[in-house]
């Protein structure tokens, strides 16, 4: 743990989205932050993905579809040294958003509500082996986990 | 607004005490009070109907667990932090199904603790990124052990259509539109999948949907 912030390389991102407005404004927020670098705009085929796999997967969607979380868990299979973060440009249901969460994501913002501040935060938590969860669904998955451990759920159920 | 109000609990009278500097400096709270054991914390909670409290867990006697157990049964507004060393999951859904709201290392920033009490003042539950990582892995491997047993999944095919869209929020009319069915066979058919997922309402049912991963993902929507 010696002088590690001079020598730190920065956050390696690859940008994964089809929808050309969200991924101008994605890669305008990511343009002057100097701790990340975009170093693809698509995903590598599977066998360089190994060798040049990126650190974060930045997985931008307007309305986050099945066949989105599908993508999710295809990317987090193909690169899984790697770590996935939807950014959505809708707040999407529970649903559809736990079942990204349990096909490989370890991060989920909205750009509806949240700043670029918030979405390169979240960037860098995930890099560093964090989650970026809703309380919400926090809450939801502890209650599901506590359930399955210890059969019922936690004291205070938020009621989702 | 009035400040929020919070208890300490830890034996360490040097980490209390830099607490309270956070807390009534940075953070604009009221330190209510300060216990250095758990059945303190108890009787001082009890006493003191604080918003939050900052327990320990490993402290003489009562350990911060147990208390945050206690305190929960008698207290239904205030919500419990765990601050601990502890970084094994275990732990973690101990504290959660005893009743704390919040779980952070003693290793966290002055800025995210202040924001987990304000959180866990409004109701929300928090988790440092890092225990929050566990939490999502161990919900995965639960999930996959889930799907595993699932002996409930034998929809039909036309009624893994109807679930697909109320997964992604779609309402009866869109779902009848989208498969070109009435919407009467829409609610027969939802009738049918809440029946044998054993659930009550579309939500619910959304939720059983993806937890065990009934609805298959390949299908294009």
């Amino acid at each position: 743990m010696v002088s590690q912030s001079f020598t730190a390389l920065p956050i390696s991102i690859m940008l994964v989205c089809h929808d050309e407005a969200l991924r101008l404004t994605l890669l305008g927020w990511l343009a002057g932050v100097s701790d990340v670098q975009v170093m693809a705009e698509a995903c590598p085929p599977p066998d360089e993905a190994a060798a040049d796999a990126p650190d974060v997967i930045l997985f931008g969607a307007v309305v986050l579809r099945l066949r989105d979380v599908q993508r999710v868990a295809q990317l987090s299979a193909q690169c899984p040294r790697s770590k996935v973060l939807i950014v959505s440009r809708h707040v999407d249901p529970d649903a559809v958003v736990i079942g990204a969460f349990r096909q490989g994501a370890w991060g989920y913002v909205t750009v509806a509500d949240e700043s670029a501040a918030t979405m390169i935060d979240a960037v860098r938590t995930v890099s560093r082996g964090g989650a970026v969860l809703s309380s919400g669904l926090i809450r939801w998955m502890l209650d599901e986990i506590v359930q399955a451990q210890f059969g019922h759920p936690s004291k205070d159920e938020g009621g989702q | 607004m009035s400040k929020i109000r919070v208890l300490l609990a830890d034996d360490h009278r040097l980490f209390r005490e830099g607490l309270r500097q956070i807390c009534e400096v940075l953070g604009d709270f009221i330190v209510v009070g300060e216990a250095t054991h758990g059945q303190e914390a108890v009787a001082l909670a009890v006493q003191l109907e604080p918003d939050v409290i900052l327990m320990d867990i490993r402290m003489p006697g009562l350990d911060g667990v147990q208390a945050t157990q206690q305190i929960s049964e008698r207290l239904h507004s205030t919500g419990v932090i765990i601050l601990t060393m502890y970084r094994q999951e275990n732990y973690v859904f101990e504290a959660i199904k005893a009743g704390a709201r919040g779980y952070l290392l003693k290793d966290t920033d002055s800025r995210t603790l202040i924001e987990t009490v304000c959180a866990v003042q409004r109701g929300e539950a928090m988790l440092d990124p890092g225990m929050a990582a566990r939490v999502l892995a161990e919900f995965r491997r639960i999930s996959q052990v889930a799907a595993g047993m699932d002996e409930v999944a034998k929809l039909t095919d036309g009624e893994t259509d109807v679930l697909r869209m109320v997964v992604e929020g779609a309402d009866n009319k869109a779902i009848a539109a989208r498969l070109s069915l009435s919407e009467n066979t829409v609610a027969n058919r939802l009738r049918e999948i809440y029946q044998k997922l054993h659930v009550n309402n579309r939500t619910q049912a959304a939720l059983t949907a993806v937890r065990r991963g009934i609805v298959s993902l390949d299908a294009d929507t």
